[in-house]
């Protein structure tokens, strides 16, 4: 009886601090929207209090502002390009390394997964001068192929991980039947790879989208800009009009929270996927 | 050469069409501009004139007497530590309390999951309104204004965004402990740490092994946090060692000598997360 009084007040203990740390997980989504959803007058008055009415001109002037439609497309074609190549390059490479594993394939895995370790900044130099050279800075081509090479040891690893569970006796029934090597591939190999794939899919969009870093070395022309870019441009330049840039920026932020809430368990299962070897 | 040898080899060229693709990649965005890199840290280019002159050693002697340094690698450092430290105690103790389910549970991971998905940009900017409006309702100043506190300001910030994929990654290696484990323990007598000690840390090594290396690779390349929230100030105050990389290599024009210090900082890092890296898995066969 007393232990289970006890049972109860600490489950009950628990529950309060994961909602109080699930406030504070929120706290600055709150200070972002009061910021998105008042205008400038309104929150010098207001301050952090509770939205009163909703305002939504901040949105519909961030809609027309100067290239941040145009940072929309490009932020689109970037993510969804990256994450077509990043599923057709590693899917590829990692069955072929994981189906041969002799010394050779072995060794371009190394050489992959040392990728993960490489801090960007020992490359990015060079890598900006080889893109100057073949024109392609200030382009959206030169931002994909660079995050395709900067991203693919990781999804190989993950791709590698997985196959390796795969089990190989479809494919040989396959080549017995007279398939060859790319038919099973394709028929046979990735459709099974269908859940690593979502994964991939899911991870890498989140990266591309989000990606500031490289985008901020290989484009200066505004037009060409993507969303992080035009964010970080728009604080700086609005910064007399912060409820604008915050307006601007939880737009952008749309795509990745729906992607969150539709596929969660996509996200989590690669995170962790590194993680726990069973 | 027989036909036999020479269907071998059609077959072996086949196979490698698989990987080519993603080889050329990784050829042209890291392995040449890695070799260039390494190549201008031994001259004195300004990274925009013809001209490039071999000056040897000069750039690496230049780092040992550069006093400027000192700032970053000690902001790298405590950056480095106080998240990792902070991300997994605090993820694993989250870990533990939503791994019994109750009827939220699933709502409460999501939130704290959550601002993984939020880009480093505006993670910068909510922080930087979050220090200076919600902390002034409390008659607090922000820290990120005063150069002692400006490097815990931006922890707190990678705190927020990736405590929650910790918590994530120690859930699951915990679902993975079978729970007669602790059943066995509980009837032995075992109290609330004894088993923590004796199971659940010897149980979940394999996430220690990978969560210590990630945020150690990570704090050594942050990056971002200096850029956006702070501009490296008040007074190079926030400067990591990524951030001074690019200082050199891009503003100041000093490209030999930003490649040489970027040439050091790689081996440290491929050096340190290795050391850690076997440390822990030589743990992780003895726990």
């Amino acid at each position: 009886m007393i232990h289970n009084t006890r049972y109860k007040v600490l489950k009950a203990l628990r529950i309060t601090i994961l909602w109080l740390v699930a406030i504070i997980s929120l706290a600055p989504f709150y200070v972002a929207i009061c910021y998105a959803f008042k205008s400038k007058q309104e929150f010098a008055k207001t301050k952090l209090a509770f939205p009163t009415s909703i305002y939504l001109q901040n949105f519909v002037d961030a809609f027309k502002l100067k290239n941040y439609f145009s940072a929309i497309i490009n932020s689109s074609i970037v993510a969804v390009s990256v994450v077509i190549l990043i599923i057709i390059c590693c899917s590829a490479s990692a069955y072929m390394i994981t189906r041969k594993n002799n010394k050779f394939y072995n060794f371009v895995y190394y050489f992959f997964q040392m990728v993960i370790l490489i801090p960007f900044q020992t490359i990015m130099f060079p890598l900006y001068q080889e893109l100057s050279r073949a024109h392609a800075l200030n382009t959206l081509f030169g931002v994909i192929f660079a995050e395709l090479g900067v991203y693919m040891g990781y999804y190989v690893f993950l791709y590698a991980g997985f196959i390796k569970t795969v089990p190989v006796a479809l494919e040989e029934a396959a080549s017995i039947d007279g398939a060859n090597r790319y038919q099973v591939f394709m028929k046979i190999v990735l459709p099974l790879l269908k859940p690593i794939t979502m994964t991939v899919g899911v991870l890498c969009f989140l990266s591309s989208w989000n990606d500031f870093f490289l985008p901020l070395i290989l484009i200066q022309k505004d037009e060409m800009k993507t969303l992080p870019l035009m964010q970080f441009f728009f604080f700086g330049q609005y910064s007399a009009n912060i409820n604008l840039a915050f307006a601007a920026s939880l737009i952008a932020l749309v795509p990745p929270v729906i992607i969150y809430f539709c596929a969660q368990k996509y996200i989590v299962a690669g995170m962790v996927a590194g993680a726990v070897k069973s | 050469m027989n036909s036999a040898t020479k269907r071998k080899i059609r077959r072996e060229l086949g196979d490698f069409v698989f990987v080519l693709p993603a080889i050329i990649v990784f050829i042209l965005v890291i392995i040449i501009p890695m070799i260039a890199g390494i190549r201008y840290s031994f001259t004195d280019w300004n990274g925009m004139s013809k001209q490039m002159n071999f000056v040897g050693l000069k750039n690496y002697n230049t780092i040992i007497h550069d006093k400027d340094l000192i700032k970053p690698i000690c902001n790298t450092a405590l950056y480095t530590v106080v998240t990792t430290v902070v991300i997994n105690i605090l993820g694993l103790v989250f870990a533990m309390m939503v791994v019994n389910e109750f009827r939220s549970v699933n709502v409460i991971k999501s939130i704290i999951f959550v601002p993984l998905v939020v880009s480093l940009v505006l993670v910068s900017y909510m922080w930087m309104y979050v220090y200076s409006d919600f902390f002034s309702l409390f008659g607090l100043e922000s820290p990120l204004i005063k150069e002692k506190t400006v490097m815990i300001g931006l922890c707190a910030m990678a705190i927020w965004k990736e405590t929650g994929l910790a918590m994530m990654i120690y859930l699951a290696a915990l679902k993975g402990v079978p729970s007669d484990y602790y059943e066995a323990a509980t009837i032995d007598g075992a109290g609330f740490w004894a088993k923590f000690k004796n199971i659940t840390i010897p149980m979940i090594a394999p996430a220690f092994t990978y969560c210590i290396p990630y945020w150690i690779a990570g704090g050594l390349r942050m990056y971002d946090y200096s850029y956006v929230a702070t501009n490296g100030g008040p007074n190079h105050a926030s400067e990591s060692m990524a951030y001074y990389i690019y200082e050199y290599l891009f503003p100041y024009n000093k490209v030999g000598y930003g490649q040489a210090v970027a040439v050091i900082y790689l081996i440290v890092c491929l050096v340190l997360s290795q050391i850690v890296t076997r440390s822990l898995r030589k743990r992780e066969i003895e726990l």
